[in-house]
């Protein structure tokens, strides 16, 4: 199902958490919505689901305004950052509660229940309580829970957070595979750049109430429009210079820049796009901080009066001040025309 | 050490509830002695058989209790989820608002209360007793309340309305049952301190209102040891069903068990 989310605006008393968000989440798309703690991630979904009131805007479903509609006619599942299971019934009641609400019949829940256990691994522990299962379980039976009424779209509000890595790992390539298995619309929201990066294809940046920049997940962190979306997505470096003549140049020399306006501009690259070897086109820097993060080393260099930071996996010993040439390929650039 | 506690404390209990049998079968029985001369049980028989006006002032103990058990517990539940959803950084002072009763001596609250009844005219009523034990047990009532609704999220039941339960469904199928354990819990306690209340079934009934504490009382001021010990049989007998038929009902309703003595 297709969500428009219009200039929506909310404040808590005179606090205002979100001033006009646009989000539109297409069908059949895992659409993440990647911001700081405290940016309005929750509150935004619960508005979603219309557990939250708004003080402007529309939520529009296919077309459809669903802005008044209660929650429990809008047919949203929401997986919250914690399973909450119902304590007082089984794993099974759980996975049923909403097909029960909802007046399916008998036999179309018996087989669906037992699909969602096959589906998400939890076949022997149907008819245990919540209190007797681990936290990754309780949060696959929630999913159950959640998928069991065929929602036309799922908000997931951090749903493995409280996991340990590996499982929050598996638990991402468990969901992301369902959703293209079952063709699923989520709306999927985190603070992890990684997962975000790792689980969807569209993604919204949110910042203290705003959307800065939404689009296709690679295009947004790659081809960021400013300084702060870029930064939210992770490290990048930002290279000054100037555009003339359909060209950018700057101390790392030209690449081509048609159909951008002459003047001052700045170019992009992510850390990892800079790549460390000898070739003509490649130029000489040197290394002024090092950490390394297990199998990934992170440099820091210097080049003129500026630092530019690069990722690589080479385990090569690198040593401050070591001189070493770098490049990077013009298809990577990504430019920015100042002001 | 903290087994001895646990003897000793059983013994003090045990003792005097063994006292007060042997006071209710025997006809002489003081102190030093240590076995009762002769047995008897002429006070089971007075309170069994002849006694219209023992059968009914237990049956108006228990039918005071339950209603003040059923008003009580239903008002504390609604006010408790009043003060858990709606007070949140002033939830003590409300607190203290709704224990209010508590805090004043019962005789000054009760003959306020009293007059109240006149002024209502529902002196030597029974609506008038169910009413003032009420104000009593509601402060409790309200109590257990907030700290079961405390133990529900709300995004649990914020689950449940993604789910498709509009609020009917959602208090029969998710807080009900959860609720379930303090609802009883706050029963038996509101029966309980009715079951025993004395100066506002006094005061209130008028005397034309007979309860087990208001007959009990005479009994135990006369030194009537044998007809005491009778009716202090009956009331622990009562108490203490009522707390297993609360623990019976808490394990039957719900899977969630044990919340009485955990
Ligand atoms: N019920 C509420 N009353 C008042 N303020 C609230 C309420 N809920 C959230 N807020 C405030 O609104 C802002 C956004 O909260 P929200 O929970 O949406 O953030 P978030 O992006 O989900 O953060 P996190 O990543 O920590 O979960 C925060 O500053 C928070 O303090
Ligand atoms: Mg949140």
């Amino acid at each position: 199902m297709k969500l428009h989310i219009k200039n929506v605006k909310k404040n808590f008393s005179s606090f205002r958490v979100l001033n006009g968000v646009d989000i539109i989440v297409e069908k059949g798309s895992f659409h993440a919505v990647l911001g700081v703690s405290g940016s309005g991630k929750s509150t935004l979904l619960k508005i979603i689901t219309g557990l939250e009131s708004i003080e402007g805007g529309q939520i529009l479903l296919d077309g459809k305004d669903v802005t008044h509609v209660p929650t429990e006619t809008r047919g949203i599942a929401y997986v919250f950052q914690s399973p909450l299971l119902f304590p007082h019934l089984t794993v099974k009641e759980n996975i049923r509660f909403g097909m029960e609400v909802k007046k399916y019949d008998k036999k179309t829940i018996e087989e669906r229940v037992e699909e969602l256990l096959k589906l998400l691994r939890i076949e022997d522990l149907g008819d245990r309580m919540p209190s007797e299962i681990s936290g990754g379980q309780q949060q696959r039976v929630s999913i159950a829970r959640a998928l069991a009424t065929e929602p036309s779209l799922i908000l997931m509000d951090e749903p493995f957070s409280g996991l340990d890595p590996a499982l929050r790992i598996e638990m991402g390539n468990l969901i992301k595979d369902l959703q293209r298995l079952l063709d699923l619309t989520i709306v999927f929201v985190t603070h992890d750049i990684n997962e975000s990066l790792r689980l969807s294809n569209y993604i919204s940046l949110l910042d203290q109430g705003e959307i800065l920049q939404s689009g296709l997940t690679h295009e947004v962190y790659y081809k960021p429009q400013n300084r702060k979306s870029a930064s939210i997505m992770g490290d990048g470096n930002w290279i000054k210079g100037i555009i003339k003549a359909n060209r950018f140049s700057s101390s790392f020399g030209d690449v081509s820049a048609i159909g951008f306006p002459t003047g001052e501009a700045e170019m992009f690259l992510r850390p990892h796009q800079v790549i460390i070897g000898e070739s003509r086109a490649a130029f000489k820097v040197k290394i002024s901080g090092i950490s390394r993060l297990g199998k990934e080393t992170q440099l820091t260099v210097a080049y003129g009066e500026e630092f530019m930071k690069i990722d690589t996996f080479s385990n090569e010993n690198y040593q401050i001040n070591q001189e070493i040439s770098i490049m990077f390929t013009d298809s990577n650039c990504h430019i920015v025309p100042c002001g | 050490m903290k087994r001895i506690l646990i003897v000793i404390g059983l013994s003090v209990v045990l003792s005097a509830m063994l006292l007060t049998i042997l006071l209710s079968m025997f006809s002489y029985y003081r102190y030093p002695q240590i076995l009762p001369s002769e047995w008897t049980l002429h006070y089971w028989m007075y309170f069994l058989s002849v006694n219209d006006l023992m059968a009914e002032a237990v049956l108006n103990s228990i039918k005071i209790g339950v209603f003040t058990a059923v008003l009580s517990t239903t008002v504390g539940f609604m006010t408790g989820r009043v003060v858990v959803s709606h007070f949140k950084s002033n939830r003590n002072m409300m607190m203290i608002v709704y224990s209010l009763p508590l805090f004043v001596p019962a005789t000054a609250l009760f003959i306020g209360v009293h007059m109240m009844m006149i002024k209502f005219s529902l002196n030597n009523n029974f609506w008038g007793i169910v009413i003032s034990h009420a104000i009593i047990a509601i402060p409790y009532s309200t109590n257990i309340a907030v700290s079961f609704y405390e133990g529900i999220s709300i995004d649990m039941e914020n689950v449940a309305k993604t789910l498709g339960c509009g609020p009917i469904l959602l208090f029969k199928k998710i807080l009900l049952p959860l609720l379930m354990p303090g609802i009883l819990l706050s029963s038996a306690i509101c029966f309980l301190l009715s079951f025993s209340e004395y100066f506002a079934a006094f005061l209130v009934g008028g005397g034309k209102l007979v309860t087990l504490s208001t007959l009990y009382y005479p009994y135990i001021n006369n030194g009537d040891y044998g007809n005491s010990a009778v009716l202090s049989i009956v009331f622990v007998v009562v108490n203490l069903s009522v707390f297993a038929i609360a623990e019976y009902g808490t394990r039957k309703l719900t899977r969630i068990s044990n919340y009485l003595f955990e």
